[in-house]
């Protein structure tokens, strides 16, 4: 039955497969689309840097810690962008297909697994950095209005809290959800090619 | 290497893998299409240490392997059978063997297609990653199952 089988599906042929002109040019569409992603990022980077430094030498602050806190902000939107540049990077090595299948799929659960924790210890350095940020940088522009100072911390410290209490639960639950979904999914894979 | 002369080798075979993995024409061709530009892309690399034949699907299995499973929730064997008529030149029993080896665990369909296309068991084993005897064993089992549903 299985021989039979066997030549059945060996004549199976598709007649409108891409041809190879048409693979070659995604390649080269691929390749456009990926530099303009790094591109995008890097240029994003330099306008923050440029926006850091004419903030700190154009305004004119009164305290140093004033300016220590803009200089952690700046720099953690820094480290936020190289560390996504980092990872989006590290997707090549990770999806080399040339490997044996058990490899390569324990690759995308440990590279699934480690942007999950890295994503999540990262979000909560950030906000807590630009929280306390904002605070020292409100402190100063505020400091000789009291009922401005009073109305500028309240809404501040409310939408932190909304952020912290509502908005960064939902996204942690969700992100948790679809990785896990992810992970799950190559586990099942992994386990088949173990068994 | 050509590769030209390649794609033109071993195109409908991993057409016919990708289709035994997702038995559907237009996701087949898309992973097809992946494999060939992983292909391309990293011909410089490919050291010879396995056939090429292997190599390419080492390749494609792992592109078939990334697929996640959601992708799947959206389309019916049923649905697909009535696509794919005017498409290739397949009989209802091929039709009928395609929706079986979907029912399948993902490795074993991945087994299946290179086993009905005749790759030597130890290729399929270097692919995979797994023992040969375990290769055997599983064919063997496969071989069982989809027996049954034929006869069922």
């Amino acid at each position: 039955m299985f021989d039979e089988l066997k030549n059945s599906w060996k004549n199976q042929k598709a007649n409108n497969l891409p041809g190879v002109n048409e693979l070659l040019r995604e390649v080269k569409q691929s390749r456009s689309k990926l530099s303009l992603k790094l591109l995008t990022g890097v240029v994003g980077l330099l306008f923050a840097i440029v926006v850091f430094v004419m903030i700190m030498y154009l305004i004119p602050f009164k305290y140093a810690m004033t300016q220590y806190s803009i200089l952690a902000m700046g720099f953690c939107m820094f480290v936020a962008v190289v560390y996504l540049l980092y990872m989006r990077n590290q997707i090549p090595t990770v999806s080399d297909t040339s490997k044996d299948s058990k490899l390569y799929v324990q690759q995308w659960i440990n590279y699934r697994k480690n942007v999950a924790a890295g994503s999540k210890r990262f979000m909560i350095t950030y906000f807590l950095i630009i929280m306390v940020g904002m605070a020292i940088y409100l402190y100063e522009i505020t400091e000789d209005n009291i009922v401005l100072m009073i109305v500028a911390y309240s809404s501040v410290f409310l939408w932190f809290a909304a952020c912290w209490f509502i908005l960064k639960p939902k996204w942690e639950k969700s992100t948790d959800q679809k990785v896990q979904a992810i992970i799950d999914n190559y586990q099942s894979i992994a386990d088949q090619l173990k068994a | 290497m050509d590769f030209k002369k390649i794609y033109h080798q071993y195109n409908q075979q991993i057409y016919r893998l990708c289709i035994g993995y997702t038995n559907d024409e237009s996701w087949a061709k898309d992973i097809l299409q992946d494999t060939f530009i992983a292909v391309w892309k990293n011909l410089d690399k490919f050291r010879g240490e396995a056939s090429v034949g292997t190599w390419i699907y080492r390749i494609a299995v792992n592109n078939c392997l990334k697929q996640l499973k959601k992708n799947s929730k959206e389309k019916t064997s049923e649905i697909n059978m009535e696509i794919s008529a005017p498409e290739i030149e397949v009989n209802l029993k091929i039709l009928q063997l395609r929706k079986f080896i979907n029912e399948l665990p993902e490795v074993d369909r991945l087994i299946i297609s290179m086993e009905l296309e005749e790759i030597p068991q130890a290729e399929i084993a270097e692919v995979l990653g797994m023992s040969n005897g375990n290769i055997r064993v599983r064919i063997h089992r496969i071989k069982e199952v989809l027996t049954k549903k034929f006869k069922s």
